[in-house]
């Protein structure tokens, strides 16, 4: 009786270990797919210079970067696209996450080159931090990730 | 009988053990003692040796260095240590900037090893020295190993193998190309020689108005030189880093922090704050009147680079200065940086002191991620771009 009893205790610890560890993956997935998705709409959103479609995928701070500004850096983006985004290796840190993103960006003639950036293709890598909000994430930062 | 002999027999062995076992202790006791008291006598060496080197900023013609008693005459090393304190000695005896009005230095000792009857002791010597003219002091970290050895009862420095500047060059000289340092006394002389010119030449540029002759019939461009202290006030005025910062961005300019970098814009801020006027003619121009209109010049590394190399006329001047010339960028220049596998340079930085022997105690202040203050070598880049300001043109009527 008492084996049997042990027994049954057994499994259900290793039922309830095996369903945490399953959630945690699909937790740790479904945040991937969240990161992915908000960095490809933020893309897409650049390219159509929709200040208020970009704003659904950037923080407030960012979207007052973008709108009191009302810099010519995103009016002259042609193009703009994900080359990679390393989400194997992406530092979760509570609500914030940190991923290395490289990508493409088009500027027209009418851009004025900051940074390394030139008129053209420009192939750029930045890390990107993003924080939960309301069920999804948005970017709060966008650096070089030398300095 | 027999069972009392056996217990007698034992009592012997146990107080013969105990007292050889104690005498043991006792003799390890003693020798770690002296280890110790040899270890502070070996620093003790060490202090009076760094004392004795910081008679070679002495800028004054009293200077003289001996380290009789500190490092034994026949050494190799003897001879090696005098002449490098000379070496350096001419270096500040030549240039009134280098004048010492106060110096501290600390030493912070690491691992002590005792290796075939020698102390090896590595240290860091901190120094701290305040130039004449200089508001603040600068700062110098070396890092020592020290080979001490004792004779006769007394404790001499072997060798001083150190990450210094020069020592570093003069080693390296000394093993791929058989320099001496015999010869590098030579020719610095001859480095100080040019070195003081070009500054001459710099502070005549820079100070005389010296007419550039590109403007129209009626007008004259001027040369001026750069205000530092309004540059230095206006790049703590406008930086998160900064113990002064009044805010993190100057609000009549846009911010780029993720439009590719607000680097080169805030470089070029600090420019205009030391006096560079606006440049809106001819070819080369560099000019900021909103986010979109504005040269290229103002917000793009390779840009700026190429505009304050080609300028001759009106607005900020100035030339890359070559690999093996470092010493001649001084507080307020530009370093520019190219990172592992980018093809271009990156980022821009603006030099807020520098010290010509190491770029640890070159400080730098930057944007977007904004540093004040800070050591150069904190950022880790595969290439670095000198540029010296010479000055800048102005119109005058």
């Amino acid at each position: 009786m008492v084996k049997r009893l042990f027994s049954l205790i057994f499994i259900a610890i290793l039922l309830v270990s095996f369903t945490g560890c399953s959630c945690l993956n699909n937790s740790d997935e479904l945040k991937k797919q969240q990161v992915e998705s908000t960095i490809n709409n933020y893309f897409v959103a650049m390219k159509s210079h929709d200040i208020d479609k970009i704003s659904k995928y950037v923080s407030k701070g960012i979207k007052k970067l973008y709108t009191e500004t009302k810099s010519q850096s995103v009016d002259t983006v042609e193009d703009c696209k994900a080359v990679s985004i390393d989400l194997d290796n992406m530092e979760i840190n509570d609500s914030k996450i940190k991923v290395i993103v490289n990508y493409k960006m088009t500027f027209s003639e009418d851009y004025i080159p900051v940074g390394s950036r030139e008129i053209g293709e420009n192939d750029i890598k930045e890390e990107f931090t993003l924080k939960e909000k309301g069920g999804s994430y948005v970017i709060t930062d966008m650096k070089s990730p030398y300095f | 009988m027999k069972k009392s002999i056996k217990k007698l027999l034992c009592v012997i062995m146990s107080t013969l053990m105990l007292t050889l076992s104690s005498s043991i202790a006792f003799a390890e006791e003693t020798e770690d003692i002296n280890i110790s008291k040899n270890i502070d006598k070996a620093k003790e060496k060490i202090e009076e040796f760094i004392s004795t080197n910081m008679k070679k900023y002495d800028s004054s013609s009293k200077f003289k260095v001996s380290y009789k008693g500190i490092i034994k005459e026949d050494n190799s090393f003897y001879d090696y240590a005098r002449k490098l304190a000379i070496l350096t000695n001419n270096r500040y005896k030549s240039f009134d900037t280098l004048k010492v009005e106060k110096i501290k230095y600390n030493i912070e000792y690491g691992d002590i090893k005792y290796e075939n009857g020698n102390y090896i002791i590595n240290a860091s010597v901190y120094e701290e020295k305040k130039y004449a003219g200089q508001e603040e002091p600068g700062f110098l970290c070396t890092e020592h190993t020290f080979t001490v050895e004792e004779d006769s009862g007394g404790f001499y420095i072997k060798n001083d193998v150190t990450d210094d500047f020069v020592d570093e060059y003069l080693q390296n000289s000394a093993e791929k190309y058989g320099v001496t340092i015999d010869d590098m006394i030579e020719y610095d002389k001859t480095c100080i020689k040019v070195e003081k010119s070009e500054k001459a030449k710099l502070a005549n540029s820079a100070v005389v108005e010296d007419d550039l002759g590109t403007a129209s019939p009626n007008s004259t461009v001027k040369k001026y030189k750069f205000s530092y202290d309004n540059m230095y006030k206006y790049a703590a005025k406008y930086n998160k880093a900064s113990p002064k910062k009044k805010s993190n961005r100057n609000p009549n300019y846009a911010n780029y922090d993720k439009l590719g970098g607000d680097c080169t814009n805030y470089v070029s801020q600090i420019l205009k704050a030391g006096g560079a006027p606006l440049d809106n003619t001819g070819a080369n121009q560099w000019y900021y009147y909103s986010d979109s209109n504005r040269s290229t010049s103002w917000t793009s590394v390779n840009n700026l680079f190429k505009y304050l190399k080609n300028n001759e006329s009106i607005g900020p001047q100035g030339y890359k200065i070559k690999s093996d010339e470092v010493y001649i960028a001084s507080k307020g220049d530009i370093i520019q940086l190219k990172f592992k596998g980018e093809k271009q340079y990156s980022h821009s930085l603006w030099i807020i002191r520098h010290q010509t022997s190491t770029t640890s105690c070159t400080r730098i202040a930057c944007h977007s991620s904004d540093r004040w203050d800070e050591p150069l070598d904190n950022i880790p880049c595969c290439a670095r771009r000198w540029i010296k300001l010479t000055g800048y043109g102005k119109k005058v009527s």
